[in-house]
């Protein structure tokens, strides 16, 4: 049996725990609205880029020339895993990981390219090719995607990669994070996102189609193309990013809760072993005291 | 008759205004737009949009993107836009300041930095001095 004096310290390190995992569990839950918001503002925009492309595919009668839109044959598989930087979130990045070796056959030629540093370490432990890695702070700025999609974007055009797919924690409920992979480059079938978008949103396409005269374009077609292709790279990885962050924090959320739940418990218990103790040592000094004044 | 302005970043609705005409800073020069204009699509380069009423103008800072026009409708789609007569020319400053250190370090040591990276900082510095041109026009 313990003495009174460790299970006291005990109880006081147990307690300091619980504020602290109790903090962490409030800070994730904050920053995990702020994910879901900014996913919801970003909302109009991806509308828009995918209204005009759609519109400038419409226009050039055939189809974009641009490789991002152009099926190829695939030789090497390119995949962005964004995971998380810190861990205490569960099982979250093991769930990935084990996404990916359930997922991807060992046998085929697979480049990766992380995001985050707990999914850097697993997948390289995992020992499967990293290409890149990179880190996105918890705000999550627009401008922070850059050099992501930059080096996407070379790696994509110079072959280095032959198609691009994304695998990140799927937001489904407060409880429920689930890793799912999802087809980025090429680009095909824009009128199905377009539809999707727009029943999301519930907004009329008829509003944003512009009306029947011939359009312009300037400068040309294939520099539009161009720019608009990159931004649509960029805003798709923004969205899942945002949508991967908030799973992340709900995660983080459970895992602390969790932990502060636990420790609670422990330390109920620990009072409990620790009055009785008390309640002993008093018990045996008044049977110690009554028994001296006896034998006077 | 009027246009119905909509500014439109990842970040959110910028504005969304019924305004008489717009000026763009396109790719090849700064047009202006007025109600009735042909369906247009262009690209936009960092530099100022100035959406004009009757008797008041707003100016915007805006960052690289597109500007779709239809129906009557100007769309624009960018990265970033900034209200100017919002903003305080001492904070542009203090923010073109910074963005001018990060492109310094940024270019010392070079070897281990993405040249993507170099030029993004780039444009961050253009975009910065072109709000502050912006503002001290106004």
């Amino acid at each position: 049996m313990k003495g009174i004096k460790e299970i006291r310290s005990r109880m006081k390190a147990v307690l300091n725990t619980a504020k602290i995992t109790r903090a962490m569990q409030l800070v994730a839950s904050s920053k995990m609205k702020k994910a879901q918001q900014l996913a919801l503002l970003s909302r109009p925009y991806m509308l828009l880029l995918t209204a005009i492309t759609e519109n400038l595919s419409n226009l050039a009668s055939t189809k974009l020339h641009h490789p991002f839109f152009e099926r190829r044959e695939v030789k090497i598989r390119g995949i962005i895993v964004i995971g998380t930087d810190r861990g205490l979130c569960g099982a979250l990045n093991q769930n990935i990981l084990r996404f990916i070796n359930a997922n991807i056959p060992r046998d085929e030629n697979v480049k990766f390219i992380t995001v985050g540093k707990k999914a850097m370490q697993l997948i390289s432990m995992a020992k499967w090719t990293i290409i890149a890695n990179f880190n996105v702070s918890d705000r999550t700025e627009y401008c922070e995607l850059a050099p992501i999609v930059e080096f996407l974007k070379n790696a994509y055009l110079t072959n280095e990669i032959d198609s691009l797919e994304i695998i990140f924690a799927q937001y489904v409920n407060p409880l429920i994070q689930e890793p799912i992979s999802q087809h980025i480059l090429p680009m095909l079938d824009f009128q199905n996102e377009l539809e999707r978008l727009c029943k999301n949103m519930r907004i009329d396409l008829d509003e944003i189609l512009p009306d029947q005269r011939p359009m312009i374009v300037e400068p040309n077609i294939s520099s539009v193309v161009a720019v608009l292709s990159q931004m649509f790279l960029s805003q798709n990885i923004y969205r899942v990013i945002l949508e991967a962050k908030a799973s992340e924090h709900s995660s983080r959320t459970i895992a602390m809760k969790g932990a502060t739940d636990n420790a609670e418990t422990l330390s109920k218990e620990l009072s409990l072993e620790y009055n009785k103790l008390r309640q002993a040592a008093i018990t045996n000094e008044i049977v110690e005291i009554s028994a001296a004044t006896q034998s006077l | 008759m009027a246009l119905l302005l909509k500014i439109v970043t990842p970040t959110g609705i910028t504005l969304n205004k019924e305004v008489m005409s717009v000026v763009l800073p396109a790719s090849d020069g700064e047009i202006e737009i007025l109600p009735g204009h042909l369906p247009l699509l262009t690209i936009i380069q960092p530099g100022e949009l100035v959406a004009k009423n009757a008797n008041s103008q707003e100016c915007f800072a805006i960052d690289f993107g597109f500007a779709m026009i239809s129906n009557d409708n100007v769309f624009v789609l960018t990265d970033e836009s900034l209200n100017i007569d919002e903003t305080d020319l001492h904070e542009i400053e203090e923010a073109e300041k910074r963005a001018q250190k990060a492109l310094e370090e940024a270019r010392n040591k070079r070897e281990a930095l993405d040249p993507a990276e170099i030029e993004k900082l780039d444009a961050k510095v253009k975009y910065q001095m072109a709000k502050k041109l912006a503002k001290i026009r106004h």
